[in-house]
């Protein structure tokens, strides 16, 4: 009885560590070329490999045939060597700081990441890239994708990773009413909607400045109470602060 | 009971290639010097059969390296080990030697 093929390898994962080994070969090169005038170089390299393709419905994997197998496939790749301008010119830009991948996004089921990755979407920046073109995100992969759910999941990772901060918070004077200033980091990077909303003692009260490094809130001194106030300022659909207040009796 | 046979893990890919890289052997022309010049190897293609090992990492879908040698055996059996192609395309390089 045959033994039973054993799951297969990727192609992509033979190409990575096919380029590991050359790459291994060009630093013995580099160290040699210190003491001999003359040294040889890889060009280009073929493989022409005995596999059997395994087809899951999704992804080809491999094997490789073995002794006294017949009926192999034939798989013949060539590899040759590249500038870096041709690189540049052939690969995405690496994600950027600012950028969010779609592997760290929270709650992406792997269906999605995978239909986002057989359209050439793998960050946020891929995405607003096809939105601006006014591509359909659920049609380009047979409706697998829903949008908004994905829009709301990206946006909550993007929010995550510049968690709002707060360094001090304090009453002054601001065009001639009092306000609580706040004062931080990330506290609202862009305006979203009818964001950022504010609430004293479950009161919703205006906030008259909103800047990713200051918020500043009206805050009518008759509505604290003596003792604790509580403040919710919703700066987005992502990022809530909740502050405690404590109205101090001046002894008069 | 059939002896298990031991398998001797095929040299990394990379040691297979350097060594094939390596066309002058400990160095000089293959003409040598004299007066007048010589003849040196400018450019190489090869064509060889080569028994390729493909070891997982860990999880069956990664690869996590690759053995090649020429064939391991000279006679012909009735079961063959399985025999890929590999193809080189080899150039001279010259370079500045410092210090």
């Amino acid at each position: 009885m045959a033994e039973p093929r054993a799951r297969g390898w990727s192609l992509r994962s033979f190409l990575d560590s096919l380029t590991l080994e050359l790459d291994r070969v060009q630093n013995t090169l580099a160290v040699k070329s210190v003491n001999r005038r003359l040294t040889y170089a890889v060009r280009d390299l073929s493989v022409e490999l005995q596999l059997f393709p395994q087809f899951d419905g999704e992804e080809i994997r491999f094997t490789t045939a073995r002794p006294g197998e017949s009926g192999a496939a034939r798989l013949a790749f060539q590899l040759g060597s590249i500038t870096d301008r041709q690189i540049r010119e052939m690969t995405a830009d690496p994600p950027t700081r600012d950028d969010v991948s779609i592997e760290v996004v929270d709650g992406l089921d792997p269906d999605t990441r995978k239909s986002l990755e057989r359209i050439g979407v793998s960050s946020l920046r891929d995405l607003e890239r096809m939105e601006r073109q006014n591509i359909d995100i659920g049609k380009a992969s047979d409706n697998r994708i829903d949008y908004g759910r994905l829009a709301h999941l990206i946006q909550r990772t993007r929010r995550r990773e510049l968690a709002p901060t707060v360094r001090s918070a304090g009453f002054e004077m601001y065009e001639g009413e009092p306000v609580l200033t706040i004062e931080g980091e990330h506290l609202v990077p862009a305006p979203v909607g009818e964001f950022p909303r504010a609430e004293l003692n479950d009161e919703e009260v205006p906030v008259r400045s909103a800047s990713d490094g200051v918020v500043r809130i009206a805050v009518d001194e008759r509505r604290l109470h003596a003792g604790a106030n509580t403040l919710r300022v919703a700066l987005d659909p992502y990022a809530v602060l909740r502050m405690n207040l404590r109205q101090e009796d001046d002894g008069s | 009971m059939w002896a298990r046979r031991r398998y001797t893990a095929l040299p990394s890919l990379s040691t297979f290639v350097a060594a094939l890289l390596d066309v002058r052997g400990g160095g000089g022309g293959v003409g040598g010097g004299g007066v007048g010049g010589g003849v040196d190897v400018e450019a190489l293609e090869l064509d060889l059969p080569v028994e390729l090992d493909i070891i997982s990492a860990g999880s069956p879908e990664l690869v996590g390296a690759l053995g090649a040698s020429p064939p391991t055996q000279r006679w012909e059996t009735t079961v063959m080990p399985v025999f890929h192609r590999l193809g080189l395309g080899i150039v001279a390089e010259a370079e500045d030697v410092h210090g």
